[in-house]
């Protein structure tokens, strides 16, 4: 845990600083003046007695072997055991059995007592002349089970442990006693602690050159182990994966997994340094019983109470164990020795296990006596191996030599220190290179390491750790915004190197990456290189921070990582909008209100867009969220300028066309022939989509399957102006089609259909249904009640249902709110304005006369027409030969802007018919319109009469249009040109002749 | 002008190695050639149909807006171009008409194009008129001749190993009196505009937008008229590759059907204008009227048929389709018989893979005709830049190739690894160095949205991101990129397939739809 913790430290060295810093500045414990309640308080063990009395092992006893503390530790916390005989042995260099190795295994993982049971069933369904005696034998047999209960052993394996007569097995079985291979107790100890197998990253595995030899099943739990620093190799690039495993490495290998360990069996462990031990007594019970109160400083800063309790004073520990037996004791490892607590001093910097259940203390392990020795983080700037010097950088002190507790424990006090010092080392000094023992040459100069000094000023120990030197130039970190919390005063960035995503390094580094802000004031911000709010820097962006000496940011410049996706919206709802990007894939977006909407290149709003809007999205996307930043919605590249019906021949493969016969267009509800006649080529889109019924099709199964099936088609303008088809949608010719024209009643979500007014039935739609809102191909799931739509519907022929082929929702008339005057003009300010000194308004069929002057302004976009046509505006005067004075024009306004003047005669006599003929316009070999049509032909003919009020029956009228008269449509001029026969218009003219020219037309 | 051919023709003229031997017997294999072609349309605004290698005089069309009128012109183009050093002399010959408007234009420009390779490789282009140019368009009974003219155009090129990349600017104005006499008044188009483009194997897009802006001084009976208008011209050419299967109408075929590689050619212009209305007189009003409209100019699709082999075992694997293809288009090279898509790819036959699938800009043909006669004469001694490639193994011109061009790097000191395998890591390093686009990852180091994030290999992370992207890389079912698992060679084809994918299509969309519509 510590070496991973070290090893991923190396990636932001800096943001430990920055931590440390702050938990100096805001939290670091105030000097205790009076006596203190002790926040918690933990108890002495019961067994404690007994355990010491089993681990005085003579072999560990008196070897210096570096893995004492952690023999003491697993035998204390129960995982290892030693043999039981007289000679009290550990076992240190002996081979750990593959039985023995599973038990190690399932009792560092609490699950001794299930295997425990197991082994006594698998005992009690034997014949009684099987029947094994040996207890423990029984337990091992439940260690196996268990084993193969959990995929750690093959059934194979479990039977051939389980056989009897162990020596038949031949030499490829799986034998209990023999050694457990290292592959094994990293495959079983990854398995036992639920290791994620690391597949696929074999970086460190490489890194042995031995690892080929691993069993290739094992590889993936070798390299959970290695990663977690479990096990390590023999510091020459060998893993060795089939050696068998020691005792004295089974009980390190424990240790090394004591994070896992620990939390599996709910133990916790604290660091702390003891402050005060105190005697106690208690006479209460009737006899006397005396104990300690060790009151410990804890890491945190909180006070620790362990409390012991032993026999009346005066008990003779040397007797027999029943008599002597300590009550509430501890276990307490100290300068290579266990003992109970009276091996406890005053400034023991000390490890304490506590099992968390009844609070009681498991194992105690002193590190160093805050009197006799101290530790340095410090950076190695030389090593004289002939005198025994060091020259290095020390940069801060440390409580505990414990990078884990790093936040909590250092101060800084290089100012008042020499930075740069030379210490003489003991020539037996502890070297631990990244967690693996190692000797004083293997150190680099440049390392950075943590010092361990006595208080005689050598160095006895060194361990190698990452942190940075606190330097000018380091003070800048960077890397991609994680989250940024102003309210809360801290930025967390990614590593630099782009990593912090995975679950584990999310857990343990989000601190490390964490960089605070103390005065947010002062805080200097650029975004995107303008100055901009510390809240303006967002998750996803790329962000420098410069930091003070305390770790503190002072500075920060982002800039954004925005990313641009292009879509089209699916629907929009209040606060957020469903977008379907090119790949096919949806997302809902939220819309904040700093969301931007560019259209054409102005700025508008949300109610700009609408579905089936094509966009361009600026998204932060980060691995947390999709922002939405920005909408640029297309203008109208992509609207469906017309549905088509016809029977598609075949597709043209190569030129990816359409040929189609028997073409109609849909036209307000109906479908009409178009001019061409016979075949005509409709080219698809390259996005296009073919459907039958609701099943997409390739192009190929319709050369295949469909040939001179009737299908809708709609086109969209292409980029380019050609039409291009973007969904073919196949229909049955069995089915009847009905054609409706009325408001959408309402929609019945769930069931994609709708119900239109006035006809009592559902229609369906499917992707196969053409839906064109707006000018724009959307879903079915758009159409709203009230839209007014125009429906092509066709009814099953086989189950009666109705399904929409195409529904064409108009946008609802955005008529302009023109009026028309008929009006004689008293005075003109040129360019500016004009007056009229009386005027008629056509209201209905009559001309409403008034007889007060009104004022007409004159716009840019005032027109003037004369008898020749356009008539410059500039010389629209009350002046000179050209006067407008007291001439009677038409005046076509809106509200008070003056549209259009014209000089078209006065005419007071309505007719209105429907167009079927233009003509008089030229239009040139190119195509190029070159004079404007002159007269238009009506039928179905109908004279006004202001009399009866009726509109009278007459016969085809041919009228002619002037230069200067105004046609409407909409409220808005049009040109003659943009007349079509079929049309229906109103007309305003001289008489109720049959010929004539008409003044004001009014298309309908 | 012409940068990507200009900067081919420069380079294979320093290295005349044994890599041109290949090179030529590489490009005897390629069917038809999307070419660069930036250029072909002339700097006036206009469309042509610049196709085929050889030709020099091309459809044109462009919109005059001189009379204060959008008028579309038509006719041809013709263009000559000699390369002079580090210099391109051409000279561009219109002459377009309108009858409908009684309209007629005719133009002739020579223009210098400096060319100037800088130290990162990147090439500073610099064009500016030799002579003096001459312009006269006619509009019914009225002529604008072209009076002064100043001119400038400079874009940068910024060669990659699978694709050129360029962007530049443009700045114009021209003056014309109108009449024959000087006392008609003139007219002053002011141009400025930027395009932007790329040249690769499988196609290449140019888009250009420009901004006019028309100021006229029109002497009328004593009187002038002035009013001045806008106009905003987009132009697009894009030559493209589509590939498409066609499965034989036939069962008793020794093949079931093949692919067919189509090449379009399209060219599209779009204006929108602001101009003021004209009165019967002919005298301008206060009214601007706002018109838009679009030309066209699209050329007869070539299609080629791709050899098939014969992959019947693989029927039903899920990258089927994708191996077919790249067998096809000799990606994937020999009978196919041996193709174990599980099996893992070599670096050597990765390499030999990605430099047809990646490869180089095909140069201008109209300037590298005297280039390939001196190709072959010049042989040098082939040595091979990895001590565990010989010149005879049959990947060696490969690899040789995708080493060069900085596709693939080596493996430590003179080593490339053939036989060994690379990781999905390493091919997307690969892919992203082709198009080079590393350089799209945010710094310091981008975040992707994988799973397994934190297993990307840092020297993988930019590219990772990059492909991510543009969508050349999806993760697995899970969401992981398994970065550092073994590239298979039915991964491999999915990916090659994705590349080629979007060297198609993808990069098209982003260039011509986006820029234009937005």
């Amino acid at each position: 845990m510590l070496k991973n913790k070290l090893s991923m430290i190396k990636s932001n060295k800096l943001a430990i600083l920055a931590i440390i810093a702050t938990i100096m500045t805001s939290g670091l414990p105030m000097t205790v003046i009076s006596a203190e309640t002790p926040d918690a308080v933990y108890v002495g063990d019961f067994t404690a007695g007994a355990t010491l009395n089993n681990m005085d092992y003579s072999d560990v006893k008196n070897s210096n072997t570096s893995a004492k503390p952690a023999i003491y530790e697993a035998s204390a916390l129960g995982i290892t055991k030693g043999f039981a005989n007289m000679a009290k042995r550990f076992g240190r260099t002996d081979t750990l059995s593959k039985e023995e190795a599973l038990a190690v295994v399932y009792r560092a993982v609490g699950r001794e007592a299930e295997a425990q049971i197991l082994g006594e069933n698998l005992n009690n369904a034997r014949a009684a002349a099987d029947k094994k005696k040996d207890v423990l034998q029984v337990w091992y047999d439940g260690f196996l089970q268990l084993a193969a209960n959990d995929g750690l052993i093959t059934q194979q394996q479990l039977t051939d442990a389980l056989n009897m007569d162990q020596a038949s097995l031949d030499t490829t079985a799986f034998k209990r006693k023999a050694a457990a291979q290292r592959q094994e107790m990293a495959y079983w100890l990854a398995k036992a602690l639920k290791l994620e197998a690391v597949r696929g990253q074999q970086d460190i595995l490489n890194n042995y050159m031995d690892w080929r030899s691993a069993d290739p099943d094992k590889v993936p739990f070798i390299e959970a182990v290695l990663q977690n620093k479990i096990m390590n190799g023999d510091g020459y690039g060998h893993f060795n994966p089939t050696k068998a495993i020691t005792r004295e490495q089974a009980a390190q290998i424990v240790k090394n997994a004591e994070p896992q360990i620990l939390t599996a069996l709910k133990f916790e462990k604290m660091t702390g340094t003891i402050d005060k031990i105190s005697t106690t007594g208690d006479y209460s019970k009737g006899g006397s019983t005396g104990g300690k109160n060790i009151d410990v400083r804890n890491s945190l800063g909180t006070l620790h109470r362990i409390t012991t309790e032993s026999s009346a004073a005066g008990a003779n520990e040397q007797q027999s164990a029943q008599t002597t037996q300590n009550r509430r004791e501890l276990v307490v490892y100290k300068n290579g020795s266990v003992g109970n607590s009276s091996l406890l001093t005053k400034g023991d910097r000390i490890e304490y296990i506590v099992r968390t259940s009844d609070k009681t203390v498991k194992f105690i392990n002193v590190l160093s006596n805050v009197n006799k020795e101290r530790y340095v983080a410090a950076q190695i700037n030389s090593i004289d191996a002939n005198n025994l010097l060091m020259n290095v950088m020390q940069f801060f002190k440390l409580d505990f030599p414990n990078m884990e507790l790093l936040k909590q424990n250092v101060s800084f006090n290089l100012k008042n220190e020499a930075q740069q010092i030379t210490y003489r080392y003991s020539k037996n000094t502890f070297v631990t290179l990244n967690g693996v023992k190692s000797s004083i040459e293997n150190l680099n100069p440049d390392s950075t390491v943590i010092l361990t000094i006595n208080n005689n000023n050598v160095i006895t120990a060194i361990q190698t750790a990452d942190f940075s030197i606190n330097s000018e130039e380091n003070l800048v970190v960077k890397g991609i915004v994680e989250d940024n919390n102003p309210q809360l005063g801290y930025i967390t960035l990614y590593n630099e190197d782009g990593t912090g995503t995975g679950k584990p390094a999310e857990e343990q580094l989000a601190a490390l990456r964490t960089f605070n802000y103390v005065n947010q004031n002062a805080l200097e911000v650029y975004r995107n290189h303008s100055t901009a709010g510390v809240d303006s820097i967002q998750t996803g962006d790329t962000a420098f921070l410069k930091l003070d000496e305390d770790g503190n940011v002072v500075s920060i410049s982002a800039v954004d990582n925005y990313t641009t996706k292009y879509g089209k919206i699916i629907s929009k709802q209040a606060g957020k909008i469903v977008v379907e990007y090119e790949n096919g894939s949806q997302q809902v977006l939220q819309v904040p209100d700093d969301v931007l909407f560019i259209k054409d290149k102005k700025l508008t709003s949300l109610s700009a867009l609408q579905d089936g809007d094509r966009v361009k999205l600026l998204l932060n996307i980060t691995n947390k969220s999709t922002g939405l930043k920005e909408v640029t919605i297309e203008g109208n590249e992509h609207f469906i300028t017309n549905i088509y019906k016809g029977d598609i021949s075949n597709i043209d493969i190569t030129s990816e066309k359409l040929i189609v016969f028997k073409l109609q267009s849909f036209q307000k509800g109906k479908w009409e022939r178009t001019d061409r006649k016979g075949s005509t080529n409709i080219p698809l889109s390259s996005e296009s989509r073919i459907y039958l019924g609701n099943k997409l099709i390739d192009i190929d199964k319709v050369n295949e399957l469909l040939r001179g099936n009737e299908a809708y088609i709609a086109v969209e303008k292409d980029y380019g102006g050609e039409e291009k088809a973007v969904l073919v949608s196949f229909r049955n010719s069995e089915d009847a089609e009905a054609l409706y024209n009325e408001a959408i009643a309402g929609t019945i979500t769930g069931n994609s259909s709708f119900t239109i007014t006035g006809i009592d039935k559902n229609i369906g739609y499917d992707a196969g249904s053409i839906v064109v809102k707006n000018g724009r191909l959307v879903s079915g799931g758009s159409l709203a009640a009230d839209d007014l739509a125009y429906a092509a519907v066709n009814r099953n022929y086989d189950t009666g249902d109705y399904k929409a082929g195409v529904v064409m929702v108009e946008e609802p008339g955005s008529a302009q709110a023109t009026q028309l005057y008929r009006a004689r003009i008293k005075s003109v300010d040129e360019n500016n304005s004009f007056t009229v000194q009386s005027f008629s308004e056509l209201v209905g069929n009559n001309w409403e006369y008034h007889n007060t002057p009104k004022t007409f302004r004159l716009t840019y976009n005032t027109s003037l027409l004369g008898d020749d046509g356009i008539d410059n505006i500039r010389d629209f005067t009350g002046f000179g030969t050209g006067s407008y004075v007291d001439r009677t024009v038409y005046v076509l306004a809106e509200d008070t802007d003056a549209l259009i003047i014209s000089t078209a005669p006065y005419g007071m006599v309505n007719m209105k018919g429907t167009v079927y003929e233009i003509s008089g316009g030229e239009t040139g070999e190119e195509g190029t319109l070159l004079t404007e049509p002159d007269t238009i032909k009506l039928r179905s003919v109908k004279l006004y009469n202001p009399t009866s009020y009726v509109w009278e029956n007459i016969k085809e009228l041919e009228l002619g249009i002037l230069k200067n008269s105004i046609i409407l449509k909409n409220g808005s001029a049009i040109k003659p040109s943009d007349i079509r026969t079929g049309d229906s218009i109103r007309v305003i003219k001289k008489d109720g002749s049959l010929t004539g020219d008409a003044y004001i037309i009014m298309v309908e | 002008m012409k940068k990507s051919r200009q900067r081919k023709g420069m380079k294979l003229m320093k290295r005349i190695s044994s890599l041109i031997i290949c090179l030529v017997l590489i490009m005897c294999l390629l069917p038809s050639e999307a070419n660069a072609r930036e250029g072909d349309a002339g700097y006036e605004g206009g469309i042509s149909s610049g196709e085929s290698p050889g030709k020099t005089t091309y459809e044109y069309q462009e919109v005059c807006f001189i009379s204060g009128e959008p008028i579309v012109l038509k006719g041809t183009l013709v263009i000559t171009k000699q390369l002079k050093q580090s210099k391109i002399i051409s000279t561009y010959k219109y002459s377009l008409k309108n009858t409908d408007k009684a309209a007629t234009l005719t133009r002739i420009l020579s223009f210098t194009t400096i060319l100037t390779t800088k130290e990162n490789n990147q090439i500073v282009e610099e064009t500016s008129y030799s002579r003096t140019p001459s312009e006269t368009i006619k509009i019914g009974s009225v002529s604008y001749i072209l009076k002064t003219n100043d001119f400038t155009r400079s874009s940068l090129v910024d060669p990659k190993p699978a694709i050129n990349y360029y962007a530049g600017n443009i700045w114009g104005k021209k003056v014309y009196q109108i009449g024959t006499t000087a006392n008609g008044g003139t007219v002053t188009i002011e141009t400025t505009g930027d395009f932007y483009g790329y040249d690769q194997y499988w196609g290449n897009v140019e888009v250009e937008v420009l901004n006019h802006n028309i100021s006229c001084e029109k002497n009328n009976g004593g009187k002038v008229d002035k009013w001045g208008g806008n106009a905003r011209v987009s132009l697009s050419s894009s030559v493209t590759q589509q590939l498409k299967y066609y499965k034989n109408q036939p069962d008793e075929i020794s093949f079931d059907g093949g692919y067919v590689m189509t090449q379009y050619n399209n060219n599209i212009l779009e204006y929108t204008s602001e101009l003021p209305e004209f009165d019967a007189k002919g005298i301008s009003t206060d009214k601007v009227i706002e018109k838009s409209d679009s030309l066209k100019i699209e050329t007869f699709p070539v299609q080629k048929r791709l050899p098939s082999v014969d992959l019947s075992y693989l029927k039903g694997h899920w990258a089927e389709n994708n191996i077919k293809l790249l067998f096809g288009l000799e990606i994937f090279a020999g009978n196919g018989r041996n193709f174990k898509p599980e099996q893992n790819i070599t670096r050597a036959e990765f390499a030999s893979a990605i430099v047809m699938a990646a490869r180089e800009v095909p140069p201008d043909p109209a300037l590298t005709s005297k280039l390939t006669s001196t190709r072959s004469t010049k042989k040098q001694t082939v040595v091979s830049p990895f001590d565990d490639v010989s010149v005879d193994n049959v990947y060696f011109n490969q690899i040789d190739s995708a080493y060069k061009r900085g596709l693939i790097s080596g493996k430590g000191k003179n080593l490339f690894g053939p036989n060994d395998s690379l990781t999905i890591a390493d091919a997307v390093n690969i892919f992203i160095r082709a198009v080079g686009l590393e350089s799209l990852a945010p710094s310091p180091a981008p975040v992707t949205n994988f799973k397994d994030n934190d297993q990307i290999p840092a020297s993988a992370r930019n590219a990772a991101y990059v492909a991510e992207k543009i969508g050349l890389v999806l993760g697995d079912s899970k969401g992981n990129l398994n970065p550092n698992a073994k590239l298979t060679k039915a991964q491999a084809a999915v990916m090659l397939n994705r590349f080629i994918t979007y060297m198609q299509d993808g990069i098209k969309k982003e260039y011509r739809d986006r820029i234009v519509n937005y």
